[in-house]
């Protein structure tokens, strides 16, 4: 069956559009990231101060990408260019996570296509975990004839 | 885990940390989230780009373990960031993790340390940079 979802692009994405998607934060996706980046601090995989496996609290900022995924067809290219994130409570692993994204701006700068979203992440019992507003450009590449 | 905070003054840097970038971490599909310029060679050099970039939020990463090492259980409650990515990292690079204390205030609920934190290449050069701040309770 082919995917006729849109290519998250600058013409499919639109000021005011919202997504949400949901998960489960299992121990293997947090051995994945702490693999990813060598992080080998027991709380994300043993005892915590918060009684049990907690995720390192940036995991769900990056998991915030995904915010997206059931909107749009798989689109490379994109690129995270700055944040700004606020840990709400310790994520345990193991809970079902929603995430709920909107977009809030759209511009071109220098000549490249960019679009800044806000972002909360919730766990199973609807507590806020993280809250987050970013930027991304579309591309690398520059348009021509656009932006200063 | 933590620091000792009655000690950490304005000015003091906190202990830091040394990481290597490699093709096989930036590839992981939870990193790399399918994105080809994260590990494919081809696409990154047609978007202009001398190899594969890594995702920003790995240095990021980075950060936050320093934090959590120096702040522990209060970065992991209720910490906060705000980031640029500057330059890119690639497949080999070697990445210094740093932070400094630039603000100690009282607040309600405890100590409130703001900190630049920013993560530097094997050329010294900046490829994060950032602040962030924790309020230590204890």
């Amino acid at each position: 069956m082919p995917d006729d979802k849109p290519p998250f692009d600058w013409d499919h994405v639109h000021v005011g559009q919202r997504f949400a998607n949901e998960f489960d934060l299992t121990p293997e996706m947090v051995a994945e990231y702490t693999h990813g980046v060598d992080d080998q601090t027991e709380w994300w995989r043993g005892d915590s101060p918060f009684g049990g496996p907690v995720a390192p609290p940036l995991m769900l900022s990056h998991l915030m990408a995904k915010v997206s995924a059931n909107d749009f067809a798989p689109t490379s290219g994109r690129v995270h260019t700055s944040s700004s994130t606020q840990v709400v409570e310790p994520v345990r692993v193991g809970q079902r996570i929603r995430i709920e994204g909107e977009i809030t701006e759209k511009y071109i700068k220098r000549g490249r296509r960019y679009f800044r979203m806000t972002c909360h992440a919730f766990g199973e019992a609807g507590n806020e975990l993280l809250r987050e507003e970013r930027e991304s450009l579309f591309s690398l590449q520059k348009v021509e004839g656009e932006g200063t | 885990m933590s620091v000792d905070v009655k000690q950490l003054e304005v000015g003091q840097d906190l202990p830091g940390l040394t990481k290597r970038m490699t093709i096989e971490q930036m590839s992981l599909p939870l990193w790399s989230g399918g994105n080809k310029i994260h590990f494919d060679e081809e696409f990154a050099r047609a978007q202009g780009l001398p190899g594969p970039i890594a995702t920003g939020e790995m240095s990021v990463a980075y950060i936050s373990e320093m934090l959590t090492r120096a702040f522990g259980a209060d970065w992991v409650r209720g910490g906060r960031i705000s980031f640029k990515f500057v330059r890119s990292l690639y497949a080999g690079d070697t990445v210094a993790v740093r932070g400094r204390v630039t603000g100690r205030h009282p607040t309600h609920s405890g100590t409130r340390f703001d900190l630049d934190v920013w993560c530097e290449n094997q050329d010294g050069a900046t490829v994060t940079a950032g602040e962030a701040s924790v309020i230590v309770t204890a």
